[in-house]
């Protein structure tokens, strides 16, 4: 099946449809989480609890026929209670093997509840799971399903007994979102649509084919040399160490965006122009996905922390200092 | 040529990024350029195309690069057009035109002149007046006929210095050219006096008048008088030893007349030694060329290195025996002087030639 690109904007029309069926606001973040499932990467979303990050991911995977599982982190959570363990079983022989049983990962769609909570070894399951796209367990490698998306959710206030993502495996995630509060309008909305009788029902518009068609779509969208530029000097701008780098970068930063980073910006941009109804990527585009995509990748200095520099200052002044051409 | 090279026609792909961005076509310009070619599976660059067809449909491109001052020169153009009003305001020309005119300006420039040589003259009669010299009407004929003869600019330098008494610190007339054909009158005069002078005070007195008692001024008359005068005498000599080197020309100059009247040292000393006037001057006659006219000389070949090293110079060295009476040493050690031609050094033509040399 041959999708073009009538049919993308067609699809992608009809997962916001519904969406927004259940999700009142929050169309950012929606088409932000779309683009990443269409690029082929996981989302980050932080915010306080309460405000449906988990309703968000849950509705999407309704709205696609897609396997969704849920994992809540805990700090007992072991591995194997993520990528599945070898058990042994008896057959009608009465002969005992043993046999892979998958773990919640084993679908394709996973929200992945506060994370933060977990040890750094069960974090790092999920990560390589995610990265790979495949689980190895007794000498086996065993095959994730297409598409593989994995939202996972952090609190960013109740930081005590959690373990922070450490930034190399930040830097796995495609996008970092953060969910505000709704504003009043939305608020009143969300009161209306979920206090009724009658709850808001969504029905299935893409399958994991569709989706997979899909991202070679957005993998096809043309990009010219001067975008692929801008984004390089975006990227070596996030550097301390070179001439790209501004004062308040060398200042800030210790470290800066990942080749992954650049990876990042061009795919978001290319799926974000599509959604935009055009067929090339611009300038804009790519300063439209620098927020997301980079905010997780650069690591503040001592200064910048003690300063209470957040990374999303230093990609604005990037951005106003980087020229396009 | 660079300048060909440098202006020449701009890329396509520099004319389309710049259009692009003009026309705010959102990249579709500059991308559909580098994908035209490139395999459309899913009618993207078809799409594209359609696109930016519809947008740029009523749009000429020409307009990209249609003359448009930036900023920077409307603000450059601004302050010039102000500084250039401010500059009128401050200090505005009293005549414009004729301050723009050349004509103007030399006129200005004559009567700023006129003014301050009136001014001076002014001053300088207030000077006059105030010494209690009169004035005297002199016409402005005579006045400029004495101009041009004082201004009247030597041929050389060295004519110029002969002019110039520098004692006085004024120029020398043509009396002083006068005077000074009588001084060297008065100078053969004097030499052919002296020479009786010497002849007659040979037998009568030892100690002769030395060239520097001459000089000191002193006539032989005064010398006879005391023996004390002499000592004096002697130590005026040494003094006139150390004063600077005068040339015999003025020291027969400075001899005692037949009067016994001291010669006035100044009228001597009025021109600097070297400035007397050339008898050909610089220039005017070419120096004759001295000519060698000796046998050419060749240099050894280096073949002969073979035969020993030869040397044109060497270090003269002092070889000598030193005498000694016992333990004491001898005051005055002897040395045997080496022969300057060391016949073990140089090769047996280089010597004749040394000989033949050293004998002229």
């Amino acid at each position: 099946m041959a999708l073009s690109l009538e049919d993308f904007t067609d699809v992608i029309g009809k997962i916001r449809g519904e969406i927004g069926k259940v999700i009142v606001g929050y169309d950012e973040i929606i088409d932000l989480i779309l683009i990443s499932l269409l690029s082929g990467g996981h989302v980050l979303l932080e915010g306080v609890p309460g405000i449906g990050k988990t309703l968000i991911v849950k509705t999407l995977s309704e709205i696609i026929d897609l396997k969704f599982s849920r994992v809540q982190f805990t700090p007992d959570l072991m591995p194997a209670d993520i990528t599945g363990t070898n058990i042994i079983l008896e057959d009608e022989e009465g002969r005992k093997h043993f046999k892979f049983q998958e773990g919640p990962i084993f679908a394709n769609i996973i929200l992945a509840d506060e994370i933060n909570r977990a040890t750094p070894k069960t974090q790092s399951a999920l990560l390589e799971a995610m990265q790979e796209g495949n689980v190895t367990s007794g000498g086996k490698v065993y095959p994730l399903p297409k598409p593989f998306f994995v939202l996972a959710t952090q609190n960013p206030i109740e930081m005590e007994g959690t373990y922070p993502l450490p930034e190399a495996q930040l830097d796995r995630f495609f996008f970092k979102l953060i969910l505000t509060y709704p504003g009043k309008e939305e608020l009143l909305e969300i009161i209306e649509r979920t206090t009724n009788i009658e709850m808001p029902t969504v029905s299935k518009v893409a399958d994991g084919r569709t989706i997979e068609e899909l991202k070679k779509i957005v993998r096809s969208v043309p990009v010219s040399q001067v975008v692929k530029d801008y984004t390089v000097r975006i990227i070596l701008a996030t550097h301390p160490e070179t001439n790209f780098a501004t004062e308040k970068v060398k200042k800030y930063v210790k470290y800066g965006a990942s080749p992954r980073g650049a990876q990042a910006l061009i795919l978001g941009a290319k799926a974000l122009s599509l959604f935009e109804g055009r067929s090339n990527v611009s300038f804009k585009d790519i300063r439209n996905v620098v927020f997301p995509a980079l905010r997780h990748r650069i690591i503040l200095s001592f200064e910048g922390e003690a300063e209470g520099i957040s990374p999303d200052e230093i990609l604005k002044d990037i951005l106003e200092k980087v020229p396009e051409v | 040529m660079l300048y060909l090279l440098k202006k020449k026609k701009p890329e396509d792909l520099e004319v389309i990024i710049k259009a692009d961005r003009h026309f705010s076509l959102e990249e579709r310009l500059i991308t559909f350029w580098e994908y035209k070619e490139h395999q459309d599976p899913y009618g993207l660059i078809e799409r594209l195309k359609e696109d930016l067809e519809e947008r740029i449909r009523y749009i000429d491109l020409r307009k990209a690069y249609s003359f448009r001052p930036s900023r920077l020169l409307k603000t450059l153009a601004f302050l010039t057009l102000i500084l250039l009003a401010l500059n009128l305001i401050v200090s505005p020309p009293k005549n414009l035109v004729s301050a723009l005119s050349p004509e103007g300006n030399e006129k200005a420039y004559n009567e700023q002149k006129n003014s301050l040589l009136e001014k001076k003259a002014h001053l300088s009669d207030n000077v006059l007046e105030g010494e209690g010299v009169k004035k005297q009407q002199v016409s402005q004929e005579d006045f400029n006929k004495e101009k041009v003869e004082s201004f009247e600019t030597p041929k050389s330098l060295e004519e110029f210095l002969s002019q110039w008494d520098f004692d006085k610190n004024n120029a020398k007339s043509n009396e002083s050219q006068k005077e000074s054909q009588k001084t060297e009158e008065k100078k053969e005069e004097s030499t052919a006096q002296k020479e009786g002078n010497e002849k007659s005070s040979i037998g009568s007195s030892n100690n002769m008048p030395s060239l520097g008692s001459v000089a000191s001024g002193i006539s032989p008359s005064m010398e006879e008088g005391s023996s004390s005068q002499g000592e004096k005498e002697e130590g005026q000599t040494a003094g006139t030893e150390n004063m600077p080197a005068q040339s015999q020309q003025e020291r027969m100059i400075q001899a005692p007349i037949p009067g016994g009247k001291v010669a006035d040292k100044k009228d001597a000393s009025s021109s600097l030694p070297g400035t007397e006037e050339r008898n050909t001057k610089l220039g005017e006659k070419e120096s004759e060329r001295k000519v060698f006219s000796g046998e050419n000389v060749s240099v050894p070949s280096p073949q002969e290195e073979e035969k020993g090293k030869n040397y044109l110079f060497q270090a003269p060295t002092l070889t000598g025996e030193r005498k000694t009476v016992g333990d004491s040493v001898s005051v005055s050690p002897q040395y045997q002087e080496e022969n300057p031609v060391a016949s073990r050094i140089l090769p047996q033509e280089f010597q004749d030639i040394l000989k033949i040399y050293f004998s002229q």
